[in-house]
């Protein structure tokens, strides 16, 4: 009788501790993607102050730097839904990139000061980006193990808990690394 | 006439060779004196013995074989205090002159102070190991600026004591915390929470139980999973922040840590505190000493102190660290 109960006890006691487990890892995502949230907002800050900077300068990307206004406009509306928020992300990461190309054109502008600041706020916003999308990534890879792999698969999908998708480095960003590699070579 | 030299080689034959054979003849002479007059003095000792013997101990007494050892403690007193003095200031001579000029040819813009060392004050803000150390000794500082970096290493020993035992028996044991190479460098980028890189041995000898082992780790904060396996098979990671770490470690900074790592048979350690980074690298030899007994004339052994001081100074191209567009330097003002 003594070990039936000590049994269920024991029992208990893990499948506890495997749903805290699981809640935690499903917060932890939401907790990182938040991250990857705030870090967006930084640098969509900046884009007003860049645009300012480039528009007297730049003759030929009037219609980009438009572009970009709008797009920030709509991303940071709030009427947006996370796959669109990424989406958005990554037109305005393209557009920019563009425009930091296109800076090569001017040596004015390339060596005014007060660009070259928010290039650096730029390129370090950038990093910080792909930093936070790392840790998410980090961190549904953790959650999707939990959510696979026996035993907690089986609470998880009690508990209707999915699969959860990386955040993906868009196509765009990839070519970017490339084509610079190329030039390096 | 240092400008014109390209390689080590050269180096050696036409600047370090000249130093060395100068300090040659002193140290020479110093061998040939010294193993003289201990040779006479333990044959004085030992003559006397045969004489005086049968003299003072004309019974079979055990008492004698304990005077005798003494006698031959004491006598060695002198001859280590001779030893010291002389290693002393032909160290000096020799550091001033010869590792003074291999720092230089490394990189002229760095100083050298051979009696220097680096501050325990920032060894202990490093927080690279966990234990505080009740002896540190540092020396051979060498310090400055590397393109835009300011860096700061010297050799380093840190040990703990243990008390065991009571009463007569109470044994005092030291151990060694830390030797070898103690640097540190501003980082390219800012911070504000703290991430240790640290080898790793669980994961390369237990694998994925290793893994579930290191997040129950004691004194560190939580530990960061990344995704670069080679670099995780070599280093674990710990970070008060999972962004903040990833963003120090971008995917080209893993990458060139896991070749250091490579580089080096023995263990190296990793922290980033305070826009710093501190990089432990174990090392069991003294480096940077001449040789009292032996000629200094040799150029593997010179070529040694080189390669260690070109690996650590490298460390900055090698981490990239002068790839600064928005960090200014931070170590000038405050350490």
């Amino acid at each position: 009788m003594m070990a039936i109960v000590i049994g269920v006890g024991v029992l208990l006691l893990i499948i506890v501790l495997m749903y805290n487990s699981l809640v935690n890892k499903k917060n932890q995502v939401e907790n990182s993607f938040s991250t990857i949230d705030a870090m967006l907002k930084k640098r969509y800050d900046l884009i007003p102050n860049l645009v300012n900077t480039v528009k007297a300068y730049m003759k030929h990307e009037k219609d980009t730097l438009t572009e970009i206004t709008a797009l920030r406009a709509k991303a940071i509306s709030g009427e947006v839904s996370d796959s669109e928020k990424i989406e958005l992300e990554n037109k305005i990461a393209g557009k920019v990139s563009g425009i930091m190309v296109a800076v090569e054109n001017y040596p004015d502008l390339k060596a005014n000061t007060n660009f070259l600041q928010l290039q650096g706020a730029w390129t370090e916003a950038e990093e910080q980006i792909s930093a936070a999308r790392r840790a998410y990534n980090a961190m549904v890879t953790d959650y999707n193990n939990a959510v696979q792999m026996i035993p907690t698969n089986i609470l998880a999908s009690m508990m209707s808990y999915k699969k959860k998708d990386w955040f993906e480095i868009p196509d765009m960003e990839r070519k970017n690394i490339s084509a610079k590699d190329l030039f390096n070579a | 006439m240092m400008e014109n030299i390209k390689s080590f080689d050269e180096l050696y034959e036409t600047v370090l060779v000249h130093e060395i054979e100068k300090q040659e003849e002193q140290r020479k002479s110093f061998k040939k004196r010294f193993l003289i007059i201990l040779f006479a003095t333990y044959s004085l000792i030992i003559l006397s013995a045969f004489i005086f013997d049968p003299i003072f101990f004309p019974k079979e007494d055990q008492g004698r074989v304990m005077i005798y050892v003494w006698v031959a403690i004491l006598s060695i007193l002198p001859f280590v205090f001779f030893f010291r003095r002389f290693s002393k200031s032909f160290t000096k001579v020799y550091k001033d002159n010869v590792i003074q000029k291999l720092v230089h040819f490394v990189d002229n813009d760095l100083s050298y102070n051979a009696v220097g060392g680096f501050p325990k004050s920032q060894y202990l803000r490093s927080e690279l190991f966990n234990r505080t150390p009740d002896k540190y000794k540092a020396e051979d500082l060498v310090e400055g600026k590397v393109g835009q970096t300011h860096i700061c290493f010297s050799e380093v020993k840190s040990e703990y004591k243990t008390k065991s035992g009571s009463g007569k028996d109470r044994k005092t044991e030291w151990h060694t915390i830390f030797e070898g190479i103690f640097f540190e460098a501003d980082f390219n980028k800012d911070f504000s929470t703290k991430t240790f890189i640290l080898p790793d041995y669980l994961e390369r000898t237990l694998g994925f139980l290793g893994k579930k082992l290191q997040s129950f780790n004691v004194g560190r904060p939580p530990l960061v999973k990344l995704e670069d396996p080679e670099f995780e098979k070599y280093f674990v990671v710990y970070g008060e922040d999972q962004v903040e770490a990833r963003y120090i470690l971008s995917t080209s900074l893993m990458k060139r840590l896991t070749d250091f790592a490579k580089k080096r048979k023995l263990p190296v350690y990793i922290s980033f505190v305070g826009n710093s980074v501190f990089i432990a690298i174990y090392e069991i030899k003294n480096l940077f000493e001449p040789r009292i007994f032996r000629t200094n004339l040799n150029k593997e052994l010179i070529l040694e102190y080189y390669n260690m001081l070109e690996l650590v100074i490298g460390l900055v191209e090698d981490l990239n660290l002068n790839n600064r567009i928005w960090a200014g330097s931070k170590m000038e003002s405050g350490t």
